[in-house]
């Protein structure tokens, strides 16, 4: 349900200035991408504002935040009234203020919004909400949010509309990129997408990837989303092979959106050389 | 597994010679529920359903162009096919008469490899392979057959060949004689950087000025990606790579300073699909036309050939 208009940036990417926003499919995702904005922004010494259910809620990206660089603005805390969209915004827009006059550089804010998209009315209030957003941090130096909305309590006519209020749509960082690969965890379904080329140079790195997604996720199924690699060689498909037969028992590894040339080169080879991979039927 | 594998050859001078072989063979087959397949031209088709009459029903009649259409291709069809029989309890039972004539040196000398190979990859299915070679085929190639096949069939019974050459000493001497330089006009390109993107690169560059059809240019990007992969982990330095045109051929050559161990199957036997996951070098055979592998205390060229459409369907800038 994306508009043409929205510029995809990963969160590393995101400059002051930058109003951006993140639909995330399930917990997975809303953990990955908050969790890169945050630890990044406390690395570099910036302050970070981070709207939660409650005073009290774990912030991902933030085991031990240092005292004064992470403040929390909890929803529990407005006595009923946080059911507006625009006092919690003015909430938020106050403590950006009393960071700037703390001097800080660079502010970081984040904030789930779903909770406002299932209001009364709360679309709409939500909307002109955002445009203040975008009005107060477009022009800013310092400046960065990331407005959150879980895709599961959203309607595509809600998502539709949250895309035009926001100039930014932002993805989770990859895991690893240079000029010749990129791979970027995917979250629905659970798995990687793979862009560029991948032979033996970088056997490694999809190796880390993978054994650290294994060890992140409870035995599911496993996707590669292979639409975007122009090359794969022996090797790695050999690995991935390896990588399902290590794993049986749980959940197989399924390679999605094969090229179709790249499908014909495995069908001369031989799909059954490799009992543990699964091609799922798409192109 | 009762049956034990058995690989012969009916050499025959005409068409009651041919019967009184294959008929009691193919007889036998049907009598044990065997599968039988029945890999010949049209004329022997005829021949063999009027001799057998009625069991005719449970012979399977391969065109023999069709089927000998890449010799490693065809090993591994009909490998698969022997071992699953096997699991089964069944027997395979081939009656093969290759299509020599039309054939270029170089695929005749794979052919004649692929017939030793059998005996080592078939080994432990239990399958019956019959080859009936005609005495009217030139005199190296059924002289050849007594090398590649254990025993000789005449009439019903079967005798040792004396000839007989163990497969891998037979493979090695396919690839006694050197290979000829490589032309001038090849391209050349010297691999310093493991980054194997811009070998990928310089290749498709080259292949696209070729009638190389796209499918088989992605066939042999993966196949040079695992060769070069080869010579970078256990070869040495330097790597050159080098392409030129054959008549109805594209030719990519990677040499380098290293040599093989002596034990090397070469990739002529599929690996099981059960052990551990090398199939490398079985692949590029597979991906290619035809794989030339030389190695030795002067280096290691692997050269592989891809045919080229007989009519070009796109001619590059």
């Amino acid at each position: 349900m994306e508009t043409l208009v929205s510029v995809r940036r990963p969160v590393r990417e995101l400059r002051p200035g930058d109003h951006a926003l993140l639909t995330f499919a399930n917990d997975e995702e809303q953990r990955n991408v908050v969790g890169s904005f945050v630890r990044a922004g406390l690395a570099a010494g910036d302050k970070v504002i981070y709207l939660a259910e409650t005073a009290h809620a774990r912030v991902p990206g933030a085991p031990n935040p240092p005292p004064g660089r992470l403040s929390m603005v909890a929803l529990d805390g407005f006595n009923g009234r946080s059911f507006q969209p625009r006092v919690v915004l003015d909430a938020l827009v106050e403590e950006i203020r009393r960071a700037e006059d703390e001097g800080y550089g660079t502010i970081r804010v984040t904030a789930d919004m779903t909770w406002a998209v299932r209001r009364p009315n709360g679309l709409e209030l939500l909307l002109g909400s955002e445009l203040r957003i975008e009005h107060a941090i477009a022009p800013s130096t310092s400046v960065i949010a990331i407005c959150e909305y879980d895709r599961r309590h959203c309607s595509p006519e809600e998502l539709g509309a949250l895309h035009q209020a926001h100039g930014i749509v932002v993805v989770p960082d990859p895991e690893f990129e240079d000029s010749v690969l990129r791979i970027v965890r995917t979250f629905d379904p659970t798995g990687l997408a793979l862009i560029g080329e991948l032979d033996a140079s970088r056997h490694m790195v999809l190796d880390g990837v993978l054994a650290r997604l294994v060890s992140s996720i409870n035995g599911s199924e496993i996707h590669l989303d292979l639409s975007g690699l122009g090359f794969i060689d022996l090797g790695a498909i050999n690995m991935l092979a390896d990588v399902a037969a290590r794993r049986a028992g749980h959940g197989p590894l399924v390679l999605d959106r094969m090229s179709p040339q790249f499908r014909t080169v495995m069908e001369t080879v031989g799909w059954h050389m490799l009992p543990g991979l699964r091609l799922s039927d798409d192109q | 597994m009762s049956e034990t594998f058995s690989h012969r050859v009916l050499p025959y001078d005409g068409v009651d010679d041919f019967l009184a072989g294959a008929v009691p063979f193919l007889n036998a087959g049907i009598d044990a529920g065997d599968r039988v397949l029945v890999v010949t031209g049209l004329g022997s088709e005829v021949l063999l359903r009027e001799a057998l009459g009625p069991g005719a029903g449970e012979v399977e009649f391969v065109d023999a162009n069709q089927w000998y259409a890449h010799p490693s291709r065809t090993l591994a069809d009909c490998l698969g096919d022997a071992d699953r029989l096997c699991e089964q309890g069944r027997r395979l039972r081939v009656l093969g008469e290759p299509a020599w004539t039309g054939r270029r040196p170089l695929e005749v000398l794979e052919w004649q490899r692929v017939e030793a190979i059998v005996n080592v990859a078939f080994a432990e299915t239990g399958a019956a392979i019959l080859c009936p070679y005609a005495r009217t085929l030139p005199a190296g190639v059924v002289a050849s057959a007594r090398r590649t096949h254990p025993e000789t069939l005449r009439g019903e019974q079967a005798l040792d060949n004396p000839s007989y050459v163990d497969p891998w000493a037979y493979s090695a001497m396919c690839d006694q004689e050197a290979l000829p330089d490589a032309p001038a006009r090849a391209e050349r390109l010297d691999i310093v950087r493991p980054d194997l993107f811009w070998l990928r690169a310089w290749v498709t560059d080259y292949a696209r000025r070729t009638p190389l059809a796209e499918e088989d240019l992605q066939r042999l990007l993966v196949a040079v990606t695992e060769v070069v992969t080869n010579a970078l982990r256990h070869g040495a330095p330097p790597i050159v790579l080098r392409m030129w045109m054959e008549p109805g051929e594209l030719v990519c050559e990677v040499k380098d300073d290293g040599f093989w161990a002596t034990d090397s199957a070469f990739g002529l036997i599929p690996p099981r699909a059960d052990g551990p996951g090398r199939f490398g070098l079985w692949a590029v055979r597979l991906l290619c036309s035809i794989v030339q592998i030389r190695t030795g205390k002067g280096g290691t060229t692997v050269r592989l050939r891809l045919s080229l459409p007989s009519v070009p369907a796109v001619v590059g800038v």
